[in-house]
């Protein structure tokens, strides 16, 4: 059998080499022609998919052969695409090809046929072509259906940048058909009459739901219908980047990377990119679930180096990127664990912490770092499993954080993540004594001393001051020194001290132990104040300072003063300077504009005395004053007035008050002289005048006009303005005669005032001039003679005899005194007039007390008469009642009626005597009705007061109202005739 | 006494059958107004299209004009708002439920053919529209809810009555699922038209319930569903609406 073959072998060799040599009869006899050729379209790939199977081919035996392919789009003759198809054909083979379209196939019909050659080596003669087979023709038109319009392809899937091709089939040539491109119209190029078709380049990515490309049908302006496709434009895959591997614990790889862009589209067109991990020398291959990473099982089949392959793969592309590595290079430590501190004391501790274990001799590199008081240190120590630290100079009671970290001591890689823990140390004795000084205010009889003391820093105090000690040492007297403990975190403390000499002990103390101690001595003598003050000014924020070096040892100088000095707790601050300084700058946030700061600077000496050098005083920054004096105006004259604010105060001010400005205003053009033309703020002028001179506090303002009107103002100024605007003060100047006049009035009024001074000295003697007492006729010689003669009814009529009812007016001839005298002794030639007071109430009826006046005086026989009782006034009511009852008018007219009535016999030339009423006071006990002109007794007219009052109305007793006079009822000024 | 236990225990069984998911979703409100008033804010609501169709349209890139022309409803595929208004209360709310539940197939339909939150993330692209059309779901399936609820309060007896579901389409006409991803957007825009028109016209419904007086039912909804029931012709209705509620497949 094998003999069998081995013939037959030989023999189709021989065939085959006298085939080489007679190629041509060989192309007849057997021709390898590509027979039953059948093409098919895949429209969603855009491909025909070509079978075939090659005749003549001899049996169970394979040949390499050449096919040519040709495609023809709409005809034949218009070939698009030639192409060699090579493959090795055995006996019966159905041979498969595809070809993918620019075009959608739905757009145009594609002819294919084909030849075939053999491209064996066995065969040294060049091929000879087979013949083409028949065109065969596919139309994939014709199975569309029968709607209007068809647009290719459908849901095609590209690559962000590709070409794309596409085209619509309009069934009616008659349609208008436009075709858009995410909404913007295109044009494309017409295949023929029923098919266009359109080019886009490079389409970019839209969205992931895909981008759209339609068409719409229509027929003149309506609208018939709309076709589109989505285009699914995918991203570019990316090829993952940073990717590495690395394990923890020998067991696993973990491999992570940057995936880039996700390439997933909606529609399920595609998904996101997958990721595969392959090792070629295990050959093993991991599907990864996560985007950016993975894990990767290591083998116990101590496998050292790996080539690791990462896949990123879609639908359109695939991307790898590879790395090749020894497993003992990629180690990763897990973090240390168990961190803790031991021994833990002031300035040491000890700090321990555990490792995972790797594998059998396995050595961490770990490295430490240690963070407090601002500050990092770092150590680096190598341990097996468990490592311990000991960690020393640190801090007392000062929290520190520790953290360890760890990694492969062999093959350095990487460090594990931290591990820390926190921890304190314990405390120490402060190591510091506290800065300490001191204000001392005198009083009679002792020193009131306020300590001050700077806290401790972290640095010195070593651990939470819990009180300071304050020791009082009397140096003048032997003595126990006094302790006196004040609780943290007081700053200060205040001893009232005699006015001895003291020395003082300051400590600070926390829960270990007491610092150095601080000492200051209080002098007896009292502070030194006779020290000139100094202005300073502020340079670049911050005050310089400086002085005269103290004759004598000196220890240091401090310098002193207020951050506040406007409060009562100014703050006061202090800073010690070297004893061979001679200046310093005083510098803080603290400083403010506008406030002036005083700075004390004192020498110490080898004793701990200060002894006060200099006072300086500045501002950081001055300002415009805030406030203007309170100007008062002074010896205003006609020609002049002085402007004085001797109460204005120049330390209060935020700025050294340099001097004054006075503004003046006149209705004169020309400034006064020592003024000069100045423009205020609001544009108007004025006229200026500077005092230099803050302590001069008075302007004397001459030269005025006289009843002129001038306005002024007067404003401080500092270095940096003047002070606030204000109003204007008014002034007008007074008239140059009212002086005048004032010269005259004055000397007359104190000559009238002199002599009222000499009247009222010289009363009693004018009294007895003018006006005598009136004899009393008890006492008058001729009683003597009436009991003499033993006539007891002849008697003087007492003024309670009788009620008088009456006034009479005694009509007294004007003459002289002497006249006057006569009269007393001619009573009968003069007939009494009665003033009549009648009642008011119309229901009165009823008798009573009458009242009457009556001269006695001059008319001794009205009493007897029966006028007395005319008028009844009612007990009852008290007298400015009465007042109110009886009105003015009424009296007036009872008096026209009754009495003209009765005495109406008085003839018009007697009543033209004068008559002098005794009483003019109110009718009403009204003040407001006081008489205006009251009736002034004429010159040295003598008059008895001639009231007879009834018991009954004597009381209530008279008020300065209700005084029996007012029941005279006179109208102030009326003159009954 | 028997008979109107059977005829509840009946009732609560044809209640189950036709809202068999919102059985298990809790308790429903007694009051009538207030439950009224849920379903119009709910109506609200969902006839909204910033809700649903604006981001889907945003989505798929079909806000252009010419687009937004063919984006418009499919003549019958959701019942029209005369139709519903010629529903009694019980057809109308059997032909909400119904509907309710096909409009959840197609938008869980169309959640599949969104790109994933987490893709649009990790490519940094915004996820907000993605997040409101995903949002719609549990909102028609509260809606849902609260016209089962609707159904219990109105203590449906009557079982003569038309729906538009009921006859012979127990869900809306699907139209011809399209071949291409184009013609499914197109499909997806017009369902959401529709959708948000029928919401619509199911708000204008129960608004009328509300203003209507003899709607006011809480004492006593029996009496005045059998008025209802009296005035919704359901062999006319039902030859009426038929054809209305079939949509070519």
């Amino acid at each position: 059998m094998a003999l069998f073959e081995v013939f037959q072998t030989t023999f189709f060799l021989t065939l085959l080499s006298l085939r080489t040599y007679q190629s041509e009869v060989l192309a007849e006899h057997l021709p390898l022609t590509p027979v039953s050729l059948n093409v098919s379209t895949n429209s969603a790939h855009q491909s025909l998919h070509l079978q075939w199977t090659v005749q003549n081919l001899p049996y169970h035996q394979e040949l390499k052969m050449v096919f040519q392919i040709q495609i023809s789009r709409i005809e034949t003759s218009n070939v698009i695409w030639v192409g060699n198809y090579s493959t090795t054909v055995k006996w019966n083979q159905v041979l498969h090809w595809s070809w993918e379209s620019e075009l959608p196939l739905e757009c145009a019909t594609h002819f294919v046929r084909i030849k075939s050659a053999v491209d064996d080596a066995r065969f040294h003669e060049p091929n000879f072509w087979s013949n083409w087979s028949s065109w065969e023709e596919v139309n994939v038109q014709d199975s569309l259906g029968q709607d209007i319009l068809f647009v290719f392809p459908k849901d095609k899937l590209v690559e962000e940048g590709a070409n794309v091709t596409i085209c619509y089939v309009s069934r009616n040539i008659q349609n208008n058909v436009s075709c858009y491109w995410e909404g913007k119209q295109i044009y494309g190029e017409q295949l023929d009459p029923h098919v266009s078709v359109f080019h886009l380049s490079s389409v970019p990515f839209i969205r992931k739901t895909g981008a759209d490309m339609y068409c719409e049908v229509s027929q003149g302006s309506v609208s018939k219908g709309i076709k589109g496709i989505v285009l699914f434009v995918s991203k570019v895959l990316e090829e993952p980047k940073d990717f590495s591997c690395e394990t923890q614990d020998f067991k696993t790889l973990h491999c992570t990377w940057d995936p880039g862009v996700d390439t997933a589209l909606g529609w399920s067109k595609q998904p996101s990119q997958s990721y595969t991990l392959f090792e070629s020398f295990s050959g093993e291959k991991k599907l990864c679930t996560h985007k950016n990473w993975c894990n990767w099982q290591i083998t116990q089949d101590s496998q050292e180096t790996y080539n690791l392959t990462l896949i990123a793969e879609n639908y359109l592309r695939k991307r790898s990127v590879n790395i090749l590595f020894n497993l003992t290079h990629r180690v990763y430590p897990m973090n240390p664990f168990s961190v803790n501190f031991e021994n833990v004391n002031a300035t040491n501790a000890k700090m321990t912490w555990k490792v995972h274990s790797m594998k059998k001799d396995f050595t961490y590199l770990c490295q430490i770092e240690l963070y407090g008081e601002g500050k990092m240190m770092q150590y680096n120590v190598s341990i097996k499993v468990n490592g311990e630290y000991f960690l020393s100079e640190l801090e007392p009671a000062t929290e520190y954080m520790a953290q360890v970290r760890c990694a492969d001591a062999s093959h350095f890689r990487k460090w594990s993540q931290w591990s820390g823990q926190n921890f304190t140390t314990l405390e120490a004795a402060p190591s510091e004594a506290p800065d300490v000084w001191r204000n001392v205010n005198s009083e009679p009889g002792s020193h009131i001393v306020t300590l001050f003391w700077k806290p401790l820093s972290k640095w010195h105090a070593k651990g939470k001051i819990l009180f300071y000690s304050v020791v009082v040492e009397n140096l003048d007297k032997p003595s126990r020194p006094e302790l006196h403990s004040v609780p943290a975190p007081a700053k200060s403390t205040k001893l009232t001290l005699d006015q001895r000499s003291y020395r003082i002990w300051v400590t600070a103390s926390n829960s270990v132990g007491t610092s150095p101690a601080s000492v200051i001595v209080i002098s007896a003598d009292p502070e030194n104040q006779e020290v000139e003050e100094e202005r300073i000014a502020d340079t670049e924020g911050g005050f310089s300072l400086s002085w005269k070096p103290q004759p004598g040892d000196v220890v240091g100088y401090v310098v002193d003063w207020c951050d506040h000095p406007q409060y009562t707790l100014c703050d006061l601050q202090w800073k010690n300077v070297g004893p061979n300084a001679t200046s310093t700058v005083i510098s803080t946030d603290a400083f403010r504009p506008g406030v002036r700061y005083n700075f004390r600077i004192y020498g110490l000496s080898t004793k701990r005395i200060a002894c006060l050098l200099e006072k300086k005083t500045g501002y950081s920054q001055e300002l415009a004053p805030s406030d203007n004096p309170h100007v008062l105006v002074d010896k205003l004259t006609s020609h002049s007035f002085t402007l004085s604010w001797k109460y204005y105060s120049t330390e209060s001010q935020p700025g050294f008050i340099q001097g004054y400005h006075v503004y003046l205003k006149s209705k004169a053009r020309q400034c006064h002289p020592r003024f000069e033309k100045a423009i205020l703020s609001d544009g108007s002028e004025c006229c200026k005048y500077k005092i230099d001179n803050p302590e001069e506090k008075a302007l004397i303002v001459d030269n005025l006009k006289p009843k002129s009107f001038y306005e002024f103002f007067v404003t401080p100024f500092t270095s940096a303005g003047e002070g606030p605007n204000a109003t204007f003060t008014k002034v007008t100047t007074p008239d140059e005669h009212s002086s005048m006049l004032i010269y005259i009035l004055l000397p007359m009024f104190f000559c009238f005032l002199l002599i009222m001074i000499v009247c009222y000295l010289k009363s009693q003697w004018i009294k007895e001039t003018c006006y005598p007492d009136i004899p009393d006729p008890y006492k008058s010689s001729i009683l003597s003679l009436i009991k003499f003669k033993e006539k007891p009814h002849l008697t003087i009529m007492n003024v309670s005899d009788c009620i008088p009812d009456a006034i009479e007016v005694v009509s007294k001839p004007e003459g002289t005194k002497i006249q006057f005298r006569k009269s007393l002794t001619e009573t009968e030639l003069t007939k009494p007039n009665y003033l009549y007071l009648l009642p008011t109430e119309k229901n009165y009826s009823g008798p009573g007390p009458f009242i009457c006046f009556e001269n006695l005086t001059y008319n001794q026989a009205a009493s007897d008469s029966g006028f007395c009782g005319h008028v009844p006034v009612p007990l009852k009511l008290p007298p400015s009642q009465l007042g109110l009852m009886i009105s003015p008018e009424n009296v007036q007219k009872s008096l026209e009626k009754n009495y003209m009535n009765s005495l109406g016999e008085i003839s018009a030339g007697e009543t033209s005597l004068n008559y002098v009423s005794q009483l003019a006071l109110p009718t009403s006990g009204d003040k407001d009705s006081l008489p205006t002109n009251p009736v002034e007794p004429p010159h040295c007219s003598e008059y008895k007061r001639q009231m007879a009052v009834p018991l009954c109305l004597a009381s209530p007793p008279p008020t300065e109202n209700t005084s029996l006079s007012s029941i005279t009822l006179l109208n102030p000024g009326e003159h009954y005739r | 006494m028997g008979a109107p236990l059977t005829r509840r225990t009946l009732l609560s069984l044809v209640l189950t059958l036709l809202f068999p998911s919102m059985a298990a979703l809790g308790s429903c409100s007694k009051e009538y107004n207030a439950l009224l008033e849920q379903l119009q804010k709910q109506t609200d609501l969902m006839q909204d299209t910033s809700s649903l169709l604006d981001p889907y349209i945003r989505i798929q890139g079909l806000d252009v004009p010419k687009l937004r022309e063919h984006c418009r409803e499919h003549p019958g595929a959701f019942p029209s708002e005369e139709d519903l208004q010629g529903l009694g209360r019980r057809g109308f709310l059997q032909t909400l439920n119904a509907t309710l539940g096909h409009v959840m197939e197609r938008l869980a339909a169309l959640e599949q053919q969104l790109p994933k939150a987490q893709d649009l993330k990790r490519s940094r692209l915004n996820t907000e529209d993605l997040e409101k059309l995903q949002m719609a779901r549990p909102n028609v399936l509260g809606l849902r809810n609260n016209v089962y609820c609707m159904a219990q309060l109105q203590d449906i007896s009557d079982t003569n009555e038309s729906t538009i579901a009921g006859r012979g389409t127990s869900q809306l006409p699907v139209p011809v699922p399209a071949s291409d991803s184009f013609q499914r957007k197109l499909e997806g825009c017009r369902f959401l038209h529709g959708y948000h028109r029928f919401m619509h016209s199911v708000g204008r419904v129960f608004s009328k319930w509300r203003k209507s007086p003899s709607r006011s039912r809480r004492h006593s909804p029996r009496r005045a569903l059998r008025k209802e029931v009296r005035r919704t012709r359901p062999s006319r209705r039902g030859k009426r609406l038929m054809p209305k509620g079939q949509l070519p497949r």
